[in-house]
């Protein structure tokens, strides 16, 4: 069935008689124009990086950051509408922080994903608002350490507490993507925007549910994969821009942080040196 | 009476994942008279040209200075953007009496952003029809920001908006290198000639309806209207035909 | 005169012991709880007074809040309670809709908001003690004005005050359970005996990997039975 003219494709809290909601699939349009975002979860940690298009060289080089950090340890980046996608980070940042406020502790990213989809959805089904144009990619590492409280007064008692259950792990890298109509999964490997297809067979490549790829490496592929995604648009210009949070023994401490300058620029090169590879090949 | 079905309100998405009423409403910005703005590693500037509704008329305002650190330049609804410009005016204020310190002004741009969404989703508003060049100086060193309507904001080096401002981004992308370098003065200039690109043949910048506002390394925004913008036409415009006849002004 | 809880006298030495309304149930308590080896061990008297007289001899001061998080409540026993239904009702929140036990400390921060954000208007001195696998057993006390203290054992109420130099002089780290409640029991029947707002029984909970386990300790043997239920 057709969505046009029908008259069940101009309100967002309409269902069509086949039970469709054609404001969020046209919602699902908008993402599918904007740059290329990916994440990666890793064994040791999450990288997010996203296609940033040059569309003036009037634009300040560097600047206009893309990819946002919600709490210490959580980032976020979305493909779509610019200001849905800062409206949506806006709304992450107030949830961890009254998940703060209330629980003295870093709000885990499932929950948050959780809290987001919600947020999302209402938007889909409420009259008076429109869905979302953009689906978000958010990662983070919950710490695998002891939790304090926050504000708790010293650092409680030098001897470890006892009884606790040896050999098990807490916490981790986790990652999820959010869709206009609200429905979020987790991923080990997450693709959206304009190249999200490219990108996505070659998340399938890295076997990534094995848990084998370590943080440094992802964050070459992270590289890769959008300059592999970016081949279709190659005439217009981008910034390569990454994110990524470890665990705490790892290189940013469990804390959501710039990839270093030194480390992006050897992944560009070695993405570019891909990239010329793969053209041989195919002469 | 509209020109599709997707085009009534700002809560409808096109089948191609449009919003035509923020498209629109960029369109008002495209009727104002237009606006530059460019940053050096010392200064912002902004440049504007003011339109009368009719020749006894007064001009109407285009730079409005925000806080002592920035200012705005606007192309589009002037109504639209007295309310930005107020609800700018109060946050800064409150950043200086909360925090001491003048607002950072990637901060003001993003509440500004959020503020435009909002009425691009949430029923019973419509987008702001006006589009603002933010510039300035904090903490950071001096900045100048885009803002549109759909609520996207970016940093610019040197930007341009309003009727015919694609002649002046020529002008700006054409000498974007050496804006960085640039002292107060010579920013000024490139601000006036690119302003000028964007006039039609018959028009001229004069003292009327041209105005600049300034804001440098230990330099407060300073709006330069009228007399004031005086030398900086002559200084730029040294040896144009008839500059002298359209500066005299009896004021 | 009628002062606001907790507040010095107008001397500004003197706490005003008299802090109760009218009619008020207070429970002048011994109350304590400690970390051992597999986790914690709750223990309480079970003394409830109005003024002078015991409006319950067998009170239960050890309040469950989660499956293993529990508290000792000090204080009115109207304010304790509503505090500890309060948290009890955000930790069950919690476990269903992050599909994830709440920790002890967790239920301790929830705890600490209330008391300070209330201070004021309470008068609630409590203790909480939890078993997690991940952090495994843990103390935090909250004392009146709001503050929170994690530590390795935390002794409350009334009671409390004479038995300050007894654990000192007692306190192992690592105690065995047998240990552990030996330690917790005979701190408590020193308070009963010296404090005049403490008596009753004894009970006790433990809290480990196997879950939370109940003791009750008679005055008519000399505290030595019937042990855990």
């Amino acid at each position: 069935m057709t969505s046009i003219g029908t008259g069940y494709d101009l309100d967002n809290s309409v269902f069509s008689p086949d039970g469709r909601n054609f404001q969020v699939e046209y919602a699902v349009k908008a993402v599918e124009n904007g740059g290329t975002s990916i994440g990666i979860r890793c064994k040791d940690g999450v990288v997010l990086a996203t296609e940033k298009l040059v569309t003036s060289k009037l634009m300040k080089a560097g600047a206009n950051k893309r990819i946002a950090t919600v709490d210490r340890n959580i980032g976020m980046v979305s493909a779509g509408l610019l200001p849905d996608g800062r409206y949506l980070v806006s709304r992450a940042r107030q949830e961890t922080a009254s998940w703060r406020q209330i629980y003295k502790s870093p709000m885990p990213v499932a929950s948050l994903a959780g809290r987001l989809g919600s947020f999302v959805q209402m938007f889909t089904m409420n009259g008076g608002l429109r869905p979302f144009g953009i689906t978000a990619i958010v990662g983070g590492w919950d710490s695998e350490g002891d939790m304090a409280v926050d504000g708790q007064v010293g650092a409680g008692p030098s001897v470890g507490a006892g009884g606790k259950a040896s050999g098990k792990k807490y916490g981790g890298p986790f990652l999820y993507m959010i869709e206009p109509s609200g429905l979020y999964w987790g991923y080990y490997g997450a693709a959206t925007g304009k190249g999200r297809q490219a990108a996505k067979s070659e998340l399938e490549k890295l076997d990534l549910s094995a848990g084998a790829l370590s943080l440094e490496q992802g964050v070459k592929e992270a590289a890769r994969i959008i300059y592999v995604a970016h081949e279709d648009s190659k005439d217009k210009e981008f910034e390569l821009e990454m994110t990524w949070v470890s665990g705490l023994s790892g290189p940013t401490k469990g804390q959501h942080q710039e990839v270093p300058k030194e480390l992006r620029e050897e992944a560009e090169r070695l993405a570019k040196k891909a990239l010329e590879g793969d053209d041989e090949m195919e002469e | 009476m509209f020109r599709n079905n997707y085009d009534s309100d700002a809560l409808t998405f096109s089948p191609q994942g449009r919003i035509f009423q923020v498209e629109y409403a960029q369109e008002a910005v495209k009727q104002g008279s237009v606006v530059v703005g460019i940053v050096s590693k010392t200064h912002a500037v902004l440049a504007a040209l003011k339109r009368n509704a009719e020749e006894l008329s007064s001009y109407q305002k285009k730079v409005i200075e925000i806080d002592a650190h920035y200012g705005i330049a606007l192309a589009g609804l002037a109504s639209d953007a007295r309310v930005l410009s107020n609800f700018m005016q109060q946050q800064s204020l409150s950043s200086r009496l909360t925090y001491d310190r003048p607002i950072a002004l990637a901060e003001i741009t993003h509440r500004l952003s959020i503020r435009a969404q909002k009425s691009t989703q949430q029923h019973g508003r419509r987008p702001y029809g006006v589009g603002l060049l933010i510039a300035g100086i904090d903490t950071t060193g001096p900045h100048l920001f885009e803002f549109q309507p759909s609520g996207v904001t970016q940093e610019m080096v040197a930007c341009a908006m309003g009727a015919r401002s694609q002649m002046a981004r020529t002008y700006l992308e054409r000498h974007v290198d050496e804006f960085e370098a640039c002292g107060k003065d010579e920013l000024i200039k490139h601000a006036l000639r690119a302003l000028k690109e964007s006039l039609s043949q018959d028009k001229e910048l004069t003292v009327d309806n041209t105005s600049v506002g300034i804001s440098g390394e230990d330099e407060a925004f300073i709006l330069l209207d009228g007399q004031s913008v005086v030398p900086w036409l002559n200084a730029t415009f040294e040896n144009r035909e008839g500059g002298e006849e359209s500066m005299e002004v009896d004021s | 005169m009628i002062q606001p809880t907790g507040m010095l006298g107008e001397d500004g030495i003197h706490v005003d012991m008299d802090h109760l309304k009218k009619g008020e149930v207070n429970l002048g308590t011994s109350i304590m709880a400690i970390n051992f080896k597999d986790g914690v061990i709750l223990g309480a008297d079970s003394r409830t007074t109005t003024g002078s007289y015991i409006a319950n001899r067998v009170t239960d001061k050890l309040t469950q809040v989660h499956d293993t998080i529990w508290c000792c409540r000090s204080g009115s026993a109207a304010d304790t309670q509503a505090v500890a239904d309060i948290v009890q009702y955000h930790l069950g929140m919690y476990g269903v809709e992050n599909d994830e036990a709440p920790t002890t400390q967790t239920a301790a921060a929830l705890f600490q908001e209330i008391c300070y954000e209330n201070k004021d208007n309470l008068s609630a001195g409590m203790i909480i003690a939890g078993y997690d696998q991940r952090h495994g057993g843990q103390v935090y006390s909250i004392p009146l004005g709001g503050s929170l203290h994690k530590q390795t054992y935390a002794i409350g109420g009334s009671g409390s005050t004479y038995i300050y130099g007894f654990c000192d002089a007692n306190w192992k780290e690592g105690m065995t359970e047998e240990e552990g409640i030996d330690f917790v029991k005979r701190s408590l029947q020193e308070a009963i005996k010296w404090d005049g707002s403490s008596g009753g029984v004894i009970r006790m909970v433990v809290l480990t990997a196997k879950g939370a386990q109940r003791h009750l300790y008679l005055p008519d043997n000399g505290y030595t039975g019937p042990g855990y239920k």
